[in-house]
């Protein structure tokens, strides 16, 4: 499993990252300035009330949540093309031939494509909290550094979703379905916070339909919303980023177990 | 074998998991949120477009009920029901409701809503012919007609029936002595039917109509007139002073 991690590690020497890399830490240089997330919103707006309820006292930085979304664009490019190259190139075939596990080659895959992500989005970290020392001559709270970190966690589902999609496709199909995928997720994460708002019954069959529908999408807003640090909140976010990636990887390992791995697959 | 029932002893927990977890995530999101700062628009703007569309007709389906059941008045209640009628998207609803209206209160300038929505209505056995919608128009005042002359016309749009016989449709409105200014803006209509289909008495009539109408007040500001004397009429005799 760890050798395969190397394996998609070595896509961090190429060009390709460097030039991610260099993007996301000049766009988190140059995004260090901004206000915590919440008061660029309208008060008033669901979206503030969630990620601001006043229970912890470190607020989500707007750099850290814009960093946290261009790190998951770049991983994701990076990540998607992986195992569908693989398939294309037969290096699968030869990987497979070895004493390796198909779970074992994906999660490999996985843990490759979460450091991938992790590294962009920490180095961004890095580079707005030494952004905020040289322009302001002070240290950011260590809780509140911390709290950033907590996006991390987000990666875990992120990187399941983009390895279970490029399972089923191939290298830019992978690429496409996992911004639309994206998209629809981020689209129907409000549906049951809004739907609990409104009075009893009134969503009818179409609050029912859309849950199912919702069901299908991991719900990121959750990575957003205030929490007291080191509390029940983060206990279950955890439970829910392990469960959620586990469901997306277990759909890829039935997908690798049963494909056709020749050429003329359809993948 | 041993693998599947591996798997499946994995599958059922991590479910579990999952939806034990969203589920106290999302009352964790929720309670973040202070119903005092939300109204519903704000809501419903959340929603994804395809359930808000249906949210909002529920909402509004409900509101008109409601007001419905709490009406006191007949003619609020007859108001209500004829709006209900045109928003319902319930087919039964919808054609209870209007067979109500066309059978009981007929008379009423209420029924229109049901009128309209039966003319020309092939694929109804209730269905109502030219003829006789002019024949039920003639029941009303002309402050009464006017809605129903537009309400009408949009059927007709809807339905995408020929300019010709649009021009038939208003043919009636000829015979009418216009009493509001409102009325001049069918004329200009069968002003500009009777020209492009080459109907010179249609239209040089209703040309001569439109300088008529336009003699008198609009709708409104007859019925704010009413309204003043109205209240001028219930304010105590001593006030006026």
């Amino acid at each position: 499993m760890f050798a395969i991690a190397l394996l998609t590690l070595k896509r961090m020497r190429e060009p390709a990252f460097f030039i991610f890399l260099g993007i996301a830490l000049v766009m988190a240089f140059i995004f260090a300035g901004l206000d915590p997330i919440a008061q660029q919103l309208s008060s008033d707006s669901i979206f503030a009330q969630v990620i601001d309820a006043n229970r912890s006292k470190s607020p989500l930085l707007s750099a850290a949540f814009i960093m946290f979304v261009i790190s998951a664009f770049f991983g994701g490019f990076l990540g998607a093309a992986e195992i569908p190259r693989d398939i294309s190139s037969d290096l699968i075939l030869i990987l497979l031939s070895k004493p390796i596990r198909k779970l074992s080659y994906m999660l490999g895959k996985y843990l490759g494509m979460l450091i991938i992500c992790l590294s962009l989005y920490v180095s961004s970290l890095v580079i707005i909290f030494l952004s905020h020392w040289i322009q302001t001559g002070e240290i950011y709270p260590l809780l509140l550094m911390f709290k950033q970190l907590y996006l991390t966690l987000a990666f875990l589902p992120f990187c399941g979703m983009i390895i279970m999609i490029s399972c089923f496709t191939g290298e830019l199909a992978a690429m496409v379905i996992s911004f639309l995928y994206l998209v629809f997720s981020l689209s129907f994460s409000f549906l049951p916070i809004a739907a609990a708002m409104l009075p009893k019954g009134i969503a009818g069959y179409a609050g029912a339909a859309g849950f199912i529908i919702y069901y299908l999408f991991p719900n990121f807003i959750f990575y957003f919303q205030d929490f007291k640090m080191f509390g029940l909140v983060f206990f279950m976010l955890l439970i829910y980023s392990l469960s959620l990636s586990i469901i997306f990887l277990l759909i890829a390992v039935g997908r690798l177990e049963t494909m056709d791995y020749s050429k003329n697959s359809d993948v | 074998m041993k693998m599947k029932t591996g798997l499946f002893f994995l599958i059922v927990p991590v479910f579990l998991l999952y939806f034990v977890s969203e589920a106290f995530l999302r009352c964790a999101a929720v309670a973040n949120i202070n119903p005092e700062k939300v109204n519903l628009d704000k809501i419903l703007n959340e929603l994804p477009e395809s359930v808000r569309d249906i949210v909002t007709y529920r909402i509004i389906h409900t509101d008109i009920t409601n007001a419905l059941a709490k009406a006191t008045d007949e003619e609020e209640k007859l108001s209500l029901l004829a709006q209900l009628g045109d928003y319902s998207r319930d087919l039964k609803e919808k054609e209870n409701i209007f067979r109500l209206l066309r059978g009981r209160y007929s008379h009423r300038p209420q029924s229109a809503a049901a009128y309209v929505y039966y003319l020309l209505r092939k694929d109804s056995p209730d269905q109502i012919s030219v003829p006789e919608f002019h024949q039920y128009l003639k029941k009303f005042p002309q402050l009464d007609q006017y809605n129903i002359w537009a309400m009408a016309l949009n059927r007709l749009s809807a339905l995408k029936v020929s300019e010709p016989e649009k021009m038939n449709f208003m043919l009636p409105l000829l015979d009418l002595k216009p009493e509001y200014r409102d009325y001049s803006i069918f004329y200009t209509e069968l002003v500009r039917l009777g020209t492009k289909y080459r109907k010179p008495q249609i239209a040089n009539r209703a040309d001569a109509l439109i300088d008529e109408s336009r003699l008198h007040d609009s709708i409104v500001e007859v019925l704010m007139e009413r309204e003043m004397q109205q209240a001028s009429a219930q304010r105590p005799a001593g006030k006026g002073k």
